[in-house]
Formats: C-alpha cells, sequence, structure tokens
C-alpha cells in the first residue's frame, strides 16, 4: 500500500509552500520556494551549513502565523522550544512536520481500513 | 464555576480592581482601557471591562455630536487585557508584575499585529464594554491572541491580535 498522503514529505513540502504564500498573502508562486533556502530573517543557517541568499525574510510575527497554520492542516502541537534549527527551511520544517506527524498518538481508525 | 476555578487552580475568585491592573499594566491614564478583571488564568484567558462615559476626553472630538468610542480603542482595551493575561503568567519572557512595575516599554502586551478585526456595533458613552481574550498560540515572544469586545451580550468587536514582548 502506498504510504499515508499525509505523512508523505513530498506532499507536506508542497503544503508547507501553500501554506506560506497562502496564509501570510505572499504575491509569489508556492513551487518559487526553494526547499533549501532560508525562510526567515534572523535565524542563523545550522551548523556547517552556508547561510544561503534568496530567502524569504520572515519575521516572528509570521513565523507564529505559520505555526498555527500548521497545527490547524496537520492536526499536530508545535512545542514553543522546538523551534530554530527547525524553522529553517522547507527542508526542515517538513521534517518537524513529519517527525510530529509520526509521534501523533493514534486516533481511532474509524472507517480507514473499512476497504 | 468552582469546577473550573478548581481545575485551573490560579484563576481569581474575586474581580481584580485598578490597583491590581496599574500593577500589571504599564499604561496610565489618559492610555489605561481596562477598570476590572473579571476573571483571569494566567496566560490562558481572561475577561474584563471598559466603562465607557460622556466624560472621555477623547469623546469630545470623537465626535463631537455622536459620542462613540473609537474602535481603534476597543481594540486597544482588548490588547491591555490580552498584556494582563500575559503578564500575569510566570512564562518565560513574561515579567512578573513586581519585577516589571517600573517598566515602560519592555515585556508583554506591545501590538504586533491585528488581523480580522471587525466592528459591529458602535459603543457609546453608558455602554459596559465586555473584554475576552483566549491565548491561541506563542512562539518565543510573540503571542497570538483571539480577541472578542461585548455590550450587553452582544458582539461589539471580534478579531485577532499578536502582542510581542
Amino acid at each position: 500500500m502506498a504510504a499515508n498522503p499525509a505523512v508523505d514529505i513530498v506532499s507536506i513540502k508542497q503544503g508547507l509552500k501553500e501554506l506560506i504564500v497562502e496564509r501570510l498573502k505572499l504575491e509569489i508562486a508556492p513551487s518559487s520556494i526553494g526547499d533549501a533556502v532560508p525562510l526567515f530573517g534572523a535565524n542563523e543557517a545550522p551548523e556547517g551549513q552556508q547561510a544561503q541568499e534568496g530567502g524569504l525574510a520572515l519575521d516572528s510575527v509570521e513565523a507564529l502565523e505559520l505555526v498555527v497554520g500548521i497545527e490547524e492542516r496537520w492536526g499536530v502541537a508545535i512545542q514553543d522550544d522546538s523551534m530554530a534549527s527547525e524553522f529553517y527551511s522547507i527542508d526542515t520544517l517538513s521534517n518537524l512536520v513529519q517527525r510530529l506527524l509520526a509521534e501523533r498518538p493514534v486516533e481511532a481508525p474509524e472507517g480507514v481500513h473499512a476497504a | 464555576m468552582p469546577l473550573e476555578a478548581a481545575a485551573h487552580g490560579e484563576k481569581v475568585q474575586e474581580p481584580l480592581g485598578v490597583p491590581e491592573i496599574l500593577r500589571l499594566l504599564p499604561h496610565r491614564f489618559p492610555m489605561l482601557f481596562v477598570d476590572r478583571i473579571d476573571r483571569l488564568e494566567p496566560g490562558r484567558y481572561a475577561e474584563g471591562v471598559k466603562c465607557v462615559t460622556a466624560n472621555e476626553p477623547f469623546l469630545v472630538g470623537h465626535f463631537p455630536d455622536y459620542p462613540i468610542l473609537p474602535g481603534v480603542f476597543i481594540v486597544e482595551a482588548l490588547a491591555q487585557l490580552g498584556g494582563i493575561m500575559l503578564r500575569s503568567s510566570g512564562a518565560p519572557g513574561g515579567p512578573s508584575p513586581a519585577r516589571d512595575a517600573g517598566a515602560k516599554t519592555d515585556g508583554h502586551g506591545v501590538l504586533a499585529s491585528i488581523q480580522k478585526m471587525r466592528f459591529f456595533q458602535p459603543v457609546l458613552p453608558g455602554d459596559q464594554l465586555q473584554l475576552r481574550v483566549t491565548l491561541v498560540k506563542s512562539l518565543g515572544n510573540v503571542h497570538q491572541v483571539k480577541a472578542e469586545g461585548l455590550v450587553r451580550g452582544q458582539t461589539a468587536a471580534a478579531g485577532e491580535l499578536v502582542l510581542a514582548s
């Protein structure tokens, strides 16, 4: 059976890009956001990585809006202390979302395996 | 109510008046827009009251022939109660009232964003504006707060604020 699309890293990345553009009302195409470019202005690059040019330079208010959007879209809870390095790029964020989805308590499988 | 109070532990049983508000907020005349705190769950939820009288200084000009509480002052009242809700919690970045008594601009309660705010009816002299704020999410020093103002149980304004410390 195919991987659960909700946990598939490619769909998470795509979803994150759409979320960023929609919730932050950016006038860019979601596909124009590179997976590795820095999303935020203030964040340092993870250790050992060169800071990349061409980031979105989102600020802390936009980061909060994004967190609320992620929680609503994927039904996960992002802790206040999980930030910094995981909130760097689409790559790091999608890993965070995937991990949170995997850790999420399994809900009653209502009808999921009925077919 | 007693059950909820027991569950949250910290919620006040008696309304908090101006002396307590002045300890929790740096605002002073003519910019103090919370008269009473009716419920306080630090870092989670707060209810309070802003009373409007014909004697408000700004009503002289807003408007001479039709005094109404400016919508931005409804937002200000909600933001101040949000600041009280955040300041009263012992969370990191939430300065304690004692330490923060002389603070001017640092600490919680600075508006960073006003989102989806709508105004549904004018707030007039004689009205008691009930304020309700609920924390949606915090990220570092920014806090998203759902805010609503009501007059006689009817929503006068509602929206979301982001407060930064």
